[in-house]
């Protein structure tokens, strides 16, 4: 009885160690699932740049250009933006407070590149949008058309996004370049 | 069913499912074409483009090309390439703000207009929020 109920506990144990074992199997085949999910999503296949455009002075301008097709989408998007920031505390750029602006001080231009038989070409140009309400932030985005279906035909692109701050009677900001990204 | 088994189950079901997700999302991504050697690794950067992605207009053609929607370069009648002066091209914003600017493709506009504090690198990565 005594030997009966001893094998019965050994084997409670070692069902017990395999349905652990099954459940960490089963965890990692998640955690790896998942992975690949994070992995995948919109930004990591995204292609771009940021950075100030102008820091000068106690007023700056924040850009950044980005070229993606999102996960699980067909469409891919050249987008690009400015934010604007006011040094804190009297001191200057880069260390900043964000801004807010009346309608119409914040402009975005986005230019669509192509690189074809060792040059770039234009490929799509916006014109200038601008915030229609007070904001500090103003992005755009733009359709480069479906796979198979791109905006000029397979290859790799590349966005210069054109962001600008109305400060002080002067639109002060510039340019930023995205890097290549292969559409097909 | 035990409570065991039914979590078993339901671990056994978003793991497959998330597998055949993340299979898919890898499926979406665009690559370049097998066996184009020319297309596998990126074209070099722009003879205007810096570090950080800094332009340079002025190393730019005085002209630029534009490829239309066949991936070809466009022409005129006569064969000339149609092109776009870098000047056109690279032109800020003109004079004052507009006093009324359209509320077209609003959806596509991201605002705020709250104020923060807020302290940025020169450069930050491109997943980061702006």
């Amino acid at each position: 009885m005594t030997l009966e109920m001893g094998r019965s506990e050994v084997f409670a144990d070692a069902e017990a160690i395999g349905r652990s074992s099954w459940f960490a199997r089963l965890f990692l085949v998640f955690v790896f699932g998942l992975g690949l999910i994070l992995g995948s999503t919109d930004r990591a296949h995204a292609t771009g740049n940021s950075g100030y455009t102008d820091s000068t002075g106690p007023q700056c301008a924040y850009n950044w250009s980005h070229i993606y097709r999102p996960a699980f989408s067909s469409t891919a998007y050249a987008s690009g933006g400015v934010r604007s920031l006011v040094a804190d505390n009297g001191s200057y750029c880069p260390i900043g407070v964000w801004s807010s602006r009346p309608p119409g001080y914040l402009a975005v231009r986005l230019v669509v590149w192509k690189y074809n038989s060792g040059r770039e070409f234009v490929c799509k140009s916006t014109g200038y949008t601008y915030n229609p309400r007070s904001a500090s932030r103003l992005s755009r985005t733009t359709s480069m058309g479906k796979r198979h279906n791109t905006a000029c035909g397979p290859g790799y692109y590349g966005t210069v996004a054109y962001g600008y701050v109305f400060n002080d009677g002067r639109w002060q900001g510039g340019y930023i370049w995205s890097g290549w990204k292969y559409l097909k | 069913m035990t409570v065991s088994r039914m979590a078993l189950m339901l671990v056994a079901s978003v793991a497959a499912g998330t597998l055949l997700f993340g299979a898919v999302a890898i499926g979406t991504q665009d690559r370049t074409p097998a066996g184009s050697a020319t297309l596998v690794e990126p074209p070099p950067e722009p003879a205007w483009v810096g570090a950080n992605g800094t332009v340079d207009p002025s190393k730019m053609p005085a002209c630029v090309r534009v490829v239309g929607s066949d991936g070809l370069p466009v022409s005129k009648g006569d064969g000339e390439p149609v092109c776009v002066s870098r000047t056109e091209l690279m032109q800020p914003p003109m004079g004052l703000p507009p006093k009324t600017p359209a509320a077209v493709n609003a959806s596509r506009f991201v605002l705020e207009g709250e104020r923060r504090i807020v302290e940025l690198p020169a450069s930050s990565p491109a997943n980061v929020r702006h």
